[in-house]
């Protein structure tokens, strides 16, 4: 497989990340010291990254709130995001919103909605417009495995087929959604088949395998930037945290979280880069330091912003019309 | 000045529009190959081309959040609700997404929603409702319901 070296070491700098800027919004959040609730992707980075990472930089990514890792690889930096986190100014959403339900489209992301799967319809609706004005780019639209099962999640798919637009659509199966095991979500083995109603393909991959998961993006954004129409991917994971960082997940056996675990995402990349001899352990240390350095410097940026000024809230409900501009 | 029908104003002003800036398209259901239930697209495939008036396949929501991504990424939708009562199913995508973009994290999101009604159909329950109503408490969507005019 041909991904250069220092590609593949982005990917472990951006895994690393992710899971160390969400393990301090989750310490955060149980000090208190978070506006709103926490959620991580703590287990599953990999699907976010892969995929984020796979994208050229016109192009545009629709993502579900255990997508942190799209955020960073596309740009919107961790200072930003921590301030986000804690409703400060300087965040992604200048103190409206709480933790992930933001975006930001100088970076191609648009905003996560919190109702489930609707951004399915809206990277559609992204990709419609690429393939209107004939532009050779890419829409990727990522949810959970509980979203499968809306409304628009089969709207967007159906939509897309028929059409075949140049969107790639993500599932992220970590087998829950929220408290409800997948077997009380939808009676088929495995999401993907739920592509076939659509005459779309679609691929399974480990989510737990960041090469894995870019390099089929990768394959099935070309297929899409030149003309072959959509793909849905889904990726096996597991959630590793509760739902949301005040859950405890009883609900979860244990034994298939300590299952899960060998197969950390991380863990798995760090064999993978040493035992093919792309790097050493000396070199993934320095990327961790680089890491730690990083989230720390972004929680004393958001620490000392400033809040908003109340009358801020009401700043913003419109637009300004372009000729009034 | 001369005397129009409510069809034909929004007719021509769709046409006028369309003919003005190529990122403005029509997506709905039969709005294509028919010209729209009520006739307000007629002529325009032939016209524009079927990408720019788009038949969608029956999904209300599925369409409405199409066309706000297609807003967001520089495009000027025209959706088309065949009748007005339809627009319930497009209310989560219009509530919570079309209406707060903007606010939420700064991203305009221009698309114009047609919910047609009335017309002396007979519509009954489900094709004579007067839907505005259920958008006045949310003031992030405005609301416009032309009634009279000369
Ligand atoms: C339409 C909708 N209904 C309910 C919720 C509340 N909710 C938030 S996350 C969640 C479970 C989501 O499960 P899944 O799609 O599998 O994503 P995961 O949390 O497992 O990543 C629920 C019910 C929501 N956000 N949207
Ligand atoms: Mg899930």
């Amino acid at each position: 497989m041909d991904i250069k070296r220092e590609d593949l070491l982005q990917l472990y700098y951006y895994l690393k990340l992710t899971r160390k800027l969400e393990d301090r919004f989750s310490s955060l959040y149980h000090q208190g010291r978070i506006l709103g609730g926490a959620w991580t992707s703590n287990g599953t980075e990999a699907i976010s990254v892969g995929y984020s990472y796979a994208l050229e930089k016109n192009d545009i990514a629709a993502p579900y709130f255990r997508d942190m890792g799209c955020f960073l690889v596309r740009g919107i930096t961790p200072k930003r995001l921590m301030a986000q986190y804690l409703g400060k100014k300087t965040g992604v959403s200048a103190g409206k919103e709480g933790n992930v339900h933001v975006g930001d489209l100088n970076f191609g992301v648009i905003g996560f909605p919190s109702h489930l799967a609707d951004n399915y319809a809206v990277g559609a609706g992204a990709a419609l417009a690429f393939k209107m004005r004939g532009e050779k780019k890419v829409a990727v639209a990522c949810t959970g495995d509980g979203g499968t099962s809306r409304g628009d999640f089969h709207e967007a798919m159906n939509l897309a087929a028929v059409r075949k637009l140049p969107i790639v659509f993500i599932c992220n199966n970590n087998q829950y959604a929220y408290s409800t095991p997948l077997k009380l979500q939808m009676a088929i083995k495995n999401v993907a088949e739920r592509a076939l109603a659509y005459g779309m393909p679609s691929r399974i991959v480990d989510g737990n395998n960041v090469v894995e998961v870019f390099t089929v993006a990768r394959e099935t954004y070309d297929m899409a930037r030149n003309g072959g129409g959509p793909t849905f991917i889904e990726c096996k994971t597991m959630r590793m945290h509760g739902h949301s960082e005040h859950d405890s997940a009883k609900y979860v056996p244990r034994e298939l979280l300590e299952e899960w675990k060998k197969r950390d995402p991380i863990l798995q990349m760090e064999k993978y880069l040493i035992g093919n001899d792309i790097t050493t352990k000396e070199e993934l240390d320095s990327i961790d330091i680089r890491v730690k350095k990083e989230v720390e410097d972004a929680e004393l940026f958001a620490e000392e912003s400033p809040y908003p000024n109340p009358e801020d809230c009401l700043k913003g409900v419109y637009a300004t019309p372009i000729e009034e501009e | 000045m001369k005397e129009i029908t409510y069809l034909e104003a929004i007719k021509q002003a769709m046409d006028e529009e369309m003919t003005r800036d190529p990122s403005v398209f029509i997506l709905g259901e039969d709005v294509g190959i028919y010209g729209g239930a009520f006739r307000a697209t007629e002529g325009f495939l032939e016209k524009y081309g079927d990408l720019r008036v788009l038949d969608t396949p029956l999904s209300e929501s599925g369409f409405t959040g199409a066309a706000i991504g297609a807003a967001l990424v520089g495009m000027r939708p025209i959706v088309e609700m065949q009748f007005a009562d339809f627009i319930s199913c497009a209310f989560d995508q219009l509530v919570n997404v079309a209406a707060k973009n903007h606010y939420r994290w700064a991203a305009a999101t221009p698309i114009v929603v047609r919910a047609p009604y009335g017309g002396n159909i007979h519509g009954g329950a489900f094709h004579s409702q007067c839907i505005e109503g259920f958008f006045f408490k949310c003031t992030w969507i405005k609301n416009r319901c032309p009634f009279y005019s000369i």
